[in-house]
């Protein structure tokens, strides 16, 4: 294979996750040695999954492990590039997985698992990446000025959530969206993956905004992100 | 404590990625303060997580196969040009000086973002004074053209992000707004007829409500706004004057 590239091969022989051979095309499954572990919790397989991907993290960003970076590589180039292509930037799609490969490269020491989970954690990575794209595409110079990291990142100065409940939260919420209905699942899937406003999805499905917000509220109720406690003004 | 959040849709866009930037900064501003909105929005950015990592892969152009080779060549140019690892580690003064806050222990409110936007130092902000007892420092407007490339087709709507001081007890002229108006209070607190807004709080106004907003009396208070639209002087006769006031400079 072209990308048999000579460190990964000189760090196979000291391997960690097998099997990890760079060059095997066959497609890499994260889960592949839950088998092997003592599962207390064999219901949320998914989370061994995240577990492991925050271990390539870590060999990431101690050893700066490029057979562990290359697994990753893997598993999140094609969302992220899915991603891109869902918000319309699809001649822009490889740049984008470069940038936040890059990044993910650059920042992994940063990656905390008892703040978020792996997969979340990237998310936000390619989300920043779009938006700072999308600038550079022109807009206000006033809006440049200021980091894209500052502006949507989640201030941290509160107890982490922690790995587990993360964990625990991105389990329910998948089980949710198993069973929430489409109208309801469509809706978020557009606001989230094609960048577009409630307004723009209300025009887009020829609904009007009201029943569009409705359905946001039921659905994010369901996937029990709390509502509680909000005060609207609306006079 | 904190009383006044965004709505959830709010939320949810700026989770995307997708709000406008003076929207963004407002929202950015009240979770500075506001532990409830970071809880949700951790939780939304689970979701997107979700969304993003389920996302199929079958019906995506492939990743091509040179493409982690090139990121590897990037990696090692730049680090061989030994750049810093990470941005860990930025100190935050300037906010936290100018805006000292005082609820709950140990949390401090602090803001890059903002800092950016501002004079290096807050005494050197440019106030313009609007009414008696009423400065404002405009930060950046826009409006002419469509705010993304995606919101084409989306009439222009002019609008002004600023910083609003009012002297303590003092208010503002009872005015009318063409459009919706966002606030988050940094500093002190003022009250209208629909209530008191105390630090932290994120504030809507609806197109066509007006108010006559009054500091509170113990400080002075200063507010990020996000202003869409127009601002009209009530006239308590007739209703808004039909020749609104254009602020935006």
């Amino acid at each position: 294979m072209s990308h048999a590239h000579s460190n990964v091969v000189a760090l196979k022989s000291r391997n960690l996750l097998e099997p990890t051979d760079p060059a095997n095309d066959a497609g890499i499954n994260v889960d592949h040695d839950t088998d092997n572990r003592d599962l207390s919790n064999s219901s949320l397989p998914s989370d061994h999954q995240g577990e492991e991907l925050g271990e390539l993290l870590r060999r990431i960003a101690t050893d700066r492990n490029k057979a562990a970076f290359h697994i990753f590589f893997k598993e999140f180039a094609p969302k992220i590039k899915s991603y891109a292509i869902k918000q319309g930037m699809l001649e822009h799609g490889d740049e984008l997985v470069q940038e936040v490969m890059v990044n993910i490269w650059r920042r992994a020491a940063q990656f905390d698992s008892s703040k978020a989970s792996a997969t979340t954690w990237v998310y936000a990575i390619t989300r920043n990446a779009r938006i700072d794209m999308l600038r550079k595409f022109g807009r206000s110079s006033v809006e440049t000025s200021v980091d894209t990291e500052h502006l949507w990142s989640i201030p941290g100065t509160d107890e982490p959530v922690g790995n587990w409940q993360d964990g625990v939260i991105a389990a329910k919420v998948r089980k949710s969206l198993d069973v929430l209905p489409n109208e309801q699942k469509d809706v978020i899937a557009k606001v989230y993956l094609e960048d577009k406003s409630h307004q723009r999805v209300a025009d887009e499905m020829g609904l009007p905004l009201g029943t569009v917000k409705s359905r946001v509220r039921l659905a994010l109720q369901k996937l029990n992100v709390a509502l509680d406690g909000k005060v609207e003004i609306n006079n | 404590m904190i009383s006044h959040h965004p709505d959830i849709d709010l939320l949810l866009e700026y989770s995307a990625g997708g709000s406008p930037f003076p929207l963004a900064m407002l929202l950015h501003m009240h979770l500075q303060y506001c532990s409830a909105c970071r809880h949700s929005l951790r939780k939304l950015e689970i979701i997107g997580g979700e969304f993003f990592g389920a996302s199929p892969e079958g019906q995506v152009d492939p990743v091509d196969e040179h493409a982690f080779d090139r990121v590897m060549a990037l990696i090692e140019a730049e680090e061989s040009n030994d750049l810093e690892v990470g941005a860990a580690g930025v100190e935050h003064t300037y906010f936290r000086k100018n805006f000292p806050q005082s609820y709950g222990a140990g949390n401090t409110v602090s803001s890059l973002a903002l800092e950016r936007l501002l004079p290096k130092r807050f005494s050197t902000i440019d106030w313009k004074r609007k009414w008696l007892g009423v400065f404002e420092h405009v930060i950046a407007t826009g409006g002419d053209k469509p705010s993304s490339e995606q919101g084409a087709d989306e009439p222009p709507l002019r609008w002004k992000l600023a910083l609003q001081r009012t002297r303590r007890g003092c208010s503002a002229p009872k005015h009318v707004h063409s459009s919706s108006e966002y606030t988050v209070v940094l500093q002190g607190g003022y009250s209208d007829a629909s209530g008191v807004y105390r630090e932290g709080d994120f504030v809507v106004r609806t197109p066509d409500s007006s108010h006559r907003p009054r500091a509170m009396e113990d400080q002075d208070c200063i507010c990020l706004s996000y202003i869409q639209g127009k601002i009209g002087l009530f006239n308590p006769l007739t209703g808004p004057l039909t020749r609104f006031r254009q602020r935006l400079s």
